[in-house]
């Protein structure tokens, strides 16, 4: 039986040169993903989302200075040279990004781009990946995909040309689908349609998922593990139904009690969070999220707090949880 | 033939016929323009000392003397026949000996054209993948050096270096293409060169900056997460929609390089258009002078019709009308 964790993620952590000192993009990330298994990342913008993916991935600038370790089925990625990771990594990892009007590529045929990576990493012939490219467009739900083939990516819609993303991230029948920002850019109706679709495309392949997103909504119900980040850090991680029941940060506790509900009277303020994200990440040693808590004290602001897990991987980096201090009534 | 070509004919036909109106007020303003022209043809035919009946009858056989309007319509008449008048000296025709400078010109044109992108496209691929690195900040400034420096500098030092000093390349003169392929090659490389120190450098630059561009957008990180390596991802994704941009400024350039240029031509002694314009205003020999005004017209009409449907052709989202 093979290791049921498909990605480890230990201690990983990302800074940037610059003029005023290394920017902290990551810091200590730990994070775990057994296969079949959906994780979601959910952050502010800023919060390190995208680069914890361009990272894991390998795109990270040339300049990033990375310490800590990922490994993909056992594969420790920073142990391969560049070649090696890159077709390592695109054998066995989809990626569909957030806006696919700039994801395709304008000026190529739509079925081409499908099977490409396939023809690449599989060395198809033209006729394969014809057929591979059809059934895929068809798998995704794209109507008369026979004749899609050979149209052009401003034939279609937003929600189809993200459909045909999905299409070409599954060509090499990848064990990780990583959706960033998958529906960000597309109707709500639309995004719902988008979300299904993953989830059915899951259930049938078997694939690990990670929904990257800003949407608590998208992780809700349909993920089985949470990572909220904050200033590049990890604030709390676990299974989704216990961080959504009990927040052990205070950040994600705010974050959920922003979400509106149909039940609160219409005449309340929408709930926020205080404040900015940070900008600079240096040269800070507490709790990136200190200054915009109301919880927080002298030693949090000095003091970064550790995250410890329970049995059931449940844990949050807060010096004063929820469960400690709630949260403020809310103003009228 | 098929649609798609068929209207791809068409939109060309339409550009042409656009282009005409431009012709004609270029060939009338030249034509209204030789009479601020100091001194007058007839004066440079016969020379200083001729007198004001000998000149009167000259002008009055050439038609000279009439309003600039009716020796336009004289001159428009045979024009469309094909009839530009003879030359001046020689009493040629016109058409004749401008074809044969303009196939000189042209072939010196296209050379330094496709040596120029040959050279100045993979290079700025290249480049643009390293954007910042010290290599490129190397070419970058080579670059702006070349476009510094004026022609009549490059094809002294050119010559200088290829034909005085290592004695490869004869220093002036012309063979034709027909007449013997390698000696024509031979005399064409100088006057290539030169102009190819600045069409390299601006198609460089261009280029470069253009892929640097695509090279951001999200169709390319999609790809890079793809795994696919660099070049692959130059050649296949990156090449295609920076071709526009490019094809822009290789319009310009053919519209320069085919009018032919007045330095490297007399430099080199090459009877191209450059050279004949040269001679042909210096001798007051005006239907010359009008016929290569309205070649020069022609190609930038021509020429941007075609850019116009690379375009199209480069492009699947705009549609040929």
């Amino acid at each position: 039986m093979a290791d049921p964790v498909l990605l480890d993620i230990a201690g990983l952590s990302l800074s940037l040169p610059s003029p005023a000192g290394d920017l902290q993009i990551l810091n200590d990330i730990t994070l775990r993903l057994e296969r079949g298994r959906t994780l979601g990342i959910v952050g502010e913008s800023g919060a390190g989302k995208s680069m914890l993916i361009r990272a894991i991935l390998g795109l990270a600038s040339r300049r990033a200075r990375i310490t800590g370790a990922v490994r993909l089925d056992g594969q420790h990625l920073g142990a391969l040279r560049e070649r090696d990771r890159r077709r390592y990594l695109g054998a066995r990892v989809g990626v569909v990004f957030q806006n696919p009007t700039a994801a395709l590529n304008a000026y190529q045929r739509v079925g081409p781009q499908v099977s490409e990576s396939a023809r690449v990493h599989r060395g198809l012939t033209k006729m394969q990946a014809r057929e591979l490219a059809i059934s895929l467009l068809d798998r995704v739900g794209i109507p008369d995909a026979a004749s899609c083939h050979d149209r052009f990516p401003h034939e279609f819609s937003g929600g189809m040309k993200q459909r045909i993303m999905i299409a070409s991230a599954l060509a090499v029948e990848p064990d990780l689908l990583i959706a960033d920002e998958a529906t960000t850019a597309l109707d709500v109706t639309v995004q719902k349609e988008i979300l299904d679709l993953l989830q059915i495309l899951q259930q049938e392949t078997g694939m690990a998922m990670i929904q990257v997103t800003h949407n608590l909504g998208v992780v809700a119900g349909r993920t089985d593990e949470v990572a909220v980040m904050y200033g590049g850090r990890l604030a709390e991680t676990g299974p989704t139904p216990q961080v959504f029941a009990a927040a052990r940060h205070q950040y994600t506790a705010q974050l959920l009690a922003a979400v509106p509900s149909l039940d609160s009277p219409p005449d309340r303020d929408l709930r926020s969070i205080p404040g900015q994200p940070p900008d600079r990440l240096i040269g800070i040693t507490g709790c990136p999220f200190a200054p915009r808590c109301h919880a927080a004290d002298a030693p949090c602001a000095d003091r970064m707090p550790v995250l410890r897990r329970d049995p059931a991987g449940h844990g949050a980096a807060c010096h004063h949880p929820p469960q400690d201090v709630p949260l403020p009534e809310q103003a009228r | 033939m098929t649609a798609p070509m068929r209207s791809y004919l068409r939109a060309f036909a339409i550009r042409i016929a656009a282009g005409i109106p431009v012709v004609l007020l270029v060939t009338f303003l030249a034509t209204a323009l030789s009479d601020l022209m100091p001194g007058s043809a007839a004066q440079a035919i016969l020379g200083e000392f001729a007198t004001p009946e000998q000149i009167a009858q000259l002008n009055a056989a050439y038609g000279y003397d009439l309003p600039a309007w009716q020796r336009y319509l004289r001159w428009l008449g045979g024009a469309v026949q094909g009839d530009f008048g003879v030359t001046l000296y020689s009493q040629q025709p016109v058409a004749e000996v401008l074809l044969a400078r303009a196939a000189v010109t042209f072939e010196i044109a296209l050379a330094a054209m496709l040596l120029s992108l040959a050279i100045a496209i993979p290079l700025a691929l290249a480049m643009a993948a390293r954007a910042g690195s010290r290599i490129d900040g190397a070419f970058r400034i080579a670059a702006s050096a070349m476009l510094a420096v004026p022609t009549f500098v490059s094809v002294v030092v050119l010559s200088l270096l290829f034909s005085i000093t290592l004695r490869w390349l004869p220093a002036t003169g012309w063979v034709p293409l027909f007449e013997d392929p390698l000696e024509n090659l031979r005399h064409i490389a100088l006057p290539v060169l030169c102009l190819s120190v600045h069409q390299v450098a601006y198609f460089f630059r261009v280029a470069r900056n253009e892929f640097l561009a695509t090279l951001q957008q999200d169709f390319i990180a999609s790809a890079r997460a793809k795994g696919f390596s660099t070049p692959y991802i130059l050649w296949r994704h990156a090449l295609m929609p920076s071709l526009p941009q490019i094809l822009t400024v290789m319009g310009l350039s053919l519209t320069y390089l085919l009018g032919g240029s007045f330095i490297v031509e007399s430099f080199f002694a090459v009877p191209g258009i450059g050279w004949t314009v040269l001679a042909a205003v210096q001798d007051h020999d005006l239907a010359m002078v009008q016929a290569i005004l309205c070649l020069t017209v022609a190609i930038f009409v021509i020429v941007f019709a075609c850019v116009d449907l690379g375009y199209a052709l480069i492009d699947p989202r705009l549609e040929v009308r």
